[in-house]
């Protein structure tokens, strides 16, 4: 790369930034017309850009750019107002500087595109306000609308000032002076660019700081630098004060660097980490081994271990970014979608420096606009609807990011409209995505999620639920791609809120660290739902691996979960011979499509990793998402949830599965039973809020005491009941290994059921026929056609079970 | 893993000639640009790839860059030896992958009108490998292009039984 190249990088980077600062400022200024700082910044940016393209020999740039720039001039002369049309060109203005900048990154020159048009609309713009400003009798001294326009603060400044005639002839106008102090220099003030009136000079000042503080306006000669004041006559009383809108001079405390220089950072610094592990326990190994203390070495390793913590915690640090970076955009954007739909929006924005990891800034950024745009789309109302709802014509659109729990939240408030959450109810029932029962007994709240489903995700078919929800379920897909969460409240006529969950770092993950044979894995702890423990051989266990047309299925909790095993999918060696019962622990895995057990030989231990990226052939391979180096210094593959049931050819779960499930897990109010076979062979049923917990222990732990049954967990005795002996039947002979035992939670006390196994979960559709009572049975339900009994818990307790229950017979 | 560093010192080639780092693997001579080499070790893989690519030997843990380390023997259709082997770690297209060959020869300057860049006689496995030959004053050596090496490792997938 020539120099002039590196030059022309350097200026591209750099404008791009400057314009997001633009399009920021010119959206403030629009808001606040009197803020000079604001309009001295824009005036400066401009001129930078007019004065490189000049350099670099881009013409097209140079001539817009200078006709912006003279706007931008009279502006800030007072010579005309921003009104509409000014802040509208300016803005086409920033938006053919970025179309040129980006032409000139992708080919090096400026393209066909000719802004001669802006060019002579911003000069036509000039020349009609500075036109409209003389015709309609306007003194020419005003940077603001008169004051009766605008908020109280200014305008009784602007009265009280006496105008200083002996000042005048030595004072340029206040943006340059106040641009001059911004930046730092101390430059002696250039010739009014225009002829200032000499009368009218202090009233522009005034109209320039009078943002900053009051307190600073008498005298208004206080902004003027020292060497701004030729001869100064009156001694500067006190150091200009920092206007509270100036932006703090960064360019002396940050530098740039190099993206993949702070990669190889955070890189060594965990080789170190490493290397100082292996120095900790090599030196402690040595000294206890030969019993002679190094108490200076042992000082040193400790004073490298300290420094070697704080000196990851700060190379972590460097990957962290303000999340303004995807805020800056907004202000445009709302401006923007505003005028186009009509409304008028206050965009409020809180928590821009929440800082969060580089890599995530981009991913969020579309979902984020997405969320925005929504809320102003459909969310906030016309003006003419807000009032006559009795809110102000302007709605409030509010952004707000934090730190939660080691998470970002971001959070997208309007105060508009809101969901009509019934017409999602029906809507949802409509596309055959919940039953008429099940909507009607799902509490709003989660009614609203149903706005990410894909369903809900066409423009046509959205406008009759409230416009809402377009493309939300790309939004999700998003968010949870990367770990995190997207949920969704509202008020009808008060407004929604759509709360975003972000992981603060995608470089370390909280992982679990799985075995199969002598390899170890990693997989994302924000795949894993649950882990169970898979145990061959006991008849009684609460899972049971069973075969459906040749794929291995488990069921759990009535449902049935396909499975997979690791050792097999990868080539490992065997995990069981055919036949032989699996053991090990499977992994329940669920990602939006799919939801699968994944059977490993054992988990290790769960902790944070660092993800580590893989090479492109192995990505390729769709099983692994990375890899991840452990304390002990061995690579470890990340297992890819997804890629895995692709591999395995795991069917994806169709959603009306997904949300019924939700719908039946969360907030149908249904009566569910443990259904599960006595030792004898009966099939019973326990009401599912009785169950504390399923167990299995081995015999010993079963003892006798007072005459009554015992079981040993958690240092405790519980009372061991047989199913059997509740219902009054006489209680079977333990003849296993192992037992299994329904632990019931009751206010009396604990007390565990024996059972020969576990079935499932049921929830009933009819509810429970208590006509059918007796002894130990409080009634019946249908389960799978066929009526079973139901347990009546207060019998199984220790009080009032009959002696013969509860002493049973070992074998 | 056991890695001691042999520092090559890759200096300035004289004009117009390229500086290549030459090793043998099973026999036979080959080369690579010794100015992307970023070191050479040796020192064992412990991180096997399960359905990764045959050559794959395994992953290297680099300073906290995760390497794969590629079996030459196997990448071009050798009989594979066991040992640890050494590792030639270099960096082509912003990867770092390590070769693993039998031993280091030397480092050596040669103009590059005395690299034949058609590969005469060279099929199969080897061959794809090849960017060309230069006649060295030990005999003819093979210059290896690790684009090439790299892009040809998914052909070469093998259903590989693990250990």
């Amino acid at each position: 790369m020539n120099d002039n190249e590196e030059y022309v990088r350097e200026f591209l980077v750099e404008s791009a930034e400057n314009l997001d600062q633009l399009d920021r400022d010119l959206v403030a200024l629009e808001e606040n017309p009197r803020d000079s700082q604001r309009l001295a910044s824009i005036f400066r940016t401009v001129h930078t850009i007019k004065g490189t393209s000049g350099f670099f020999g881009f013409a097209k740039l140079g001539a817009i750019t200078h006709s912006g720039e003279h706007l931008l001039g009279q502006l800030r002369d007072g010579k005309i107002d921003l009104d509409d049309d000014v802040t509208g060109v300016l803005l086409t203005l920033v938006d053919a500087v970025r179309s040129i900048l980006e032409r000139i990154e992708k080919t090096g020159g400026e393209g066909e595109s000719d802004f001669h048009d802006l060019s002579q609309s911003l000069d036509r713009v000039a020349f009609e306000a500075v036109k409209r400003r003389e015709d309609g009798g306007v003194v020419v001294t005003r940077l603001t609308p008169p004051p009766a326009e605008a908020p109280a603060p200014v305008a009784p400044v602007e009265v009280s000032l006496p105008p200083e005639p002996e000042l005048e002839p030595a004072l340029p106008p206040v943006a340059e002076i106040v641009a001059a102090a911004e930046i730092g220099a101390v430059a002696p003030p250039e010739a009014p660019a225009a002829p200032v009136v000499p009368a009218v000079a202090p009233a522009t000042t005034t109209a320039a700081t009078a943002e900053a503080d009051v307190a600073t306006l008498v005298p208004a000669r206080v902004v003027v630098p020292d060497a701004a004041v030729p001869a100064a006559p009156p001694p500067i009383p006190a150091p200009p004060p920092a206007p509270r809108t100036r932006r703090p001079a960064v360019a002396e405390q940050s530098i740039r660097v190099d993206v993949g220089l702070l990669g190889t950072l955070v890189d060594l610094v965990g080789e170190l980490v490493l290397a100082r592990n292996q120095l900790e326990s090599t030196v402690r190994h040595k000294t206890a081994s030969r019993g002679d203390e190094h108490p200076e070495l042992l000082k040193v390793v400790h004073r490298i271990d300290t420094v070697t913590a704080s000196l990851q915690a700060a190379a972590m640090k460097t990957r962290m970014q303000p999340i303004e970076q995807v805020f800056s955009k907004f202000p445009r954007i709302v401006r923007d979608l505003a005028v186009t739909c009509g409304k008028e929006v206050t965009l409020e924005i809180d928590g821009a420096d929440t800082e969060l990891d580089r890599s995530l800034i981009e991913t969020i950024r579309d979902p984020l606009t997405h969320l925005v745009r929504n809320a102003v789309d459909h969310g906030i109302e016309p003006p003419e609807v807000r009032l006559a709802r009795g809110k102000p014509a302007a709605g409030r659109l509010s952004l707000r990011a934090y730190h939660e729990s080691g998470q970002v939240m971001v959070e997208i408030r309007d105060d508009g409209g809101g969901i009509p959450v019934d017409a999602v109810r029906k809507k949802a029932v409509a596309k055959g995505l919940l039953s008429a029962e099940q909507a009607a007994a799902l509490p709003d709240d989660r009614i609203l999620q149903y706005i990410f489903e894909p369903g809900f995700s066409t423009a046509a078919k959205v406008t009759d639920v409230s416009g809402r929800g377009v493309g939300m379920d790309v939004v999700r897909t998003n968010i949870e791609a990367i770990g995190g969460a997207v949920d969704i409240g509202s008020i009808p006529g008060s407004g929604t809120t759509v709360r975003v969950r972000i992981p603060l770092t995608l470089a370390i993950i909280p992982a679990l660290i799985v075995s199969s044979g002598s390899h170890r894995f990693a997989i994302p702890q924000a795949a894993v739902r649950e882990l169970i423990a898979l145990r061959a051989g006991t008849n009684g266990s609460a899972v049971s691996v069973e075969g459906l047309e040749g794929a291995p299925v488990m069921r759990l909790r009535g449902r049935l979960l396909p499975l997979v095993f690791l050792g097999e999918i990868l080539g490992l060696e065997a995990d069981a011979a055919p036949g032989q019962a699996p053991r090990g622990t499977v992994v329940v895995l669920r990602s939006d499509e799919v939801e699968y057990g994944l059977v490993v030989d054992g988990v290790t231990v769960s902790e944070d990793i660092v993800v580590k990226p893989i090479v492109a052939v192995l990505v390729a391979l769709g099983l692994y998402a990375g890899a991840t180096v452990r304390g002990d210094g061995a690579v470890v593959l990340i297992l890819d949830p997804r890629g895995i049931a692709h591999a395995a050819k795991v069917p994806p779960r169709p959603a009306s599965d997904r949300l019924a499930e939700a719908a039946a897990s969360e907030a149908v109010p249904l009566d569910r039973y443990l259904v599960c076979e006595s030792p004898a062979g009966r099939v019973v049923a326990v009401p599912l809020e009785e169950v504390a917990r399923l167990e299995t222990f081995p015999c010993e732990r079963i003892q006798h005491a007072a005459g009554h049954m015992v079981v040993h967990r958690e240092g405790r005795l519980t009372a061991l009941a047989d199913v059997d002996a509740v219902l009054a039947g006489a209680p079977q002979p333990i003849d296993t290994q192992t037992v299994t035992a329904v632990i019931l939670s009751a206010t009396l006390g604990e007390v565990a059921l024996r059972v020969r196994r576990i079935l499932e979960v049921v929830a009933p559709e009819a509810p429970i026929n208590r006509d059918l009572r007796a002894g130990g049975v409080i009634g019946t339900i249908a389960v799978a056609g066929r009526a079973t009994e139901v347990i009546d818990v207060r019998h199984a307790l220790p009080g009032a079970l009959p002696s013969a229950a509860l002493a049973g017979v070992t074998a | 893993m056991t890695r001691g560093t042999e520092n090559i010192d890759v200096g300035k080639p004289a004009a117009e000639a390229r500086r290549l780092c030459t090793f043998v693997v099973a026999g036979r001579a080959f080369a690579v640009d010794a100015n992307a080499v970023q070191e050479v070790f040796r020192g064992t893989v412990t991180t096997p790839v399960p359905r990764g690519p045959a050559a794959i030997r395994g992953l290297l843990n680099l300073r906290g860059r995760i390497v794969p380390a590629i079996d030459m023997r196997r990448r071009m259709g050798f009989e594979p030896i066991a040992g640890e082997g050494i590792h030639v770690v270099l960096t082509a297209s912003g990867e770092t992958h390590s070769l693993i060959v039998d031993a280091i020869t030397d480092v050596i300057d040669v103009p590059v009108a005395a690299i034949e860049t058609s590969t005469i006689g060279a099929e199969g496995a080897v061959g794809e490998c090849i960017e060309g030959v230069v006649a060295a004053r030990d005999g003819l050596v093979h210059l290896l292009g690790i684009e090439a090496i790299v892009a040809g490792l998914v052909e070469t997938t093998v259903e590989r039984k693990m250990r």
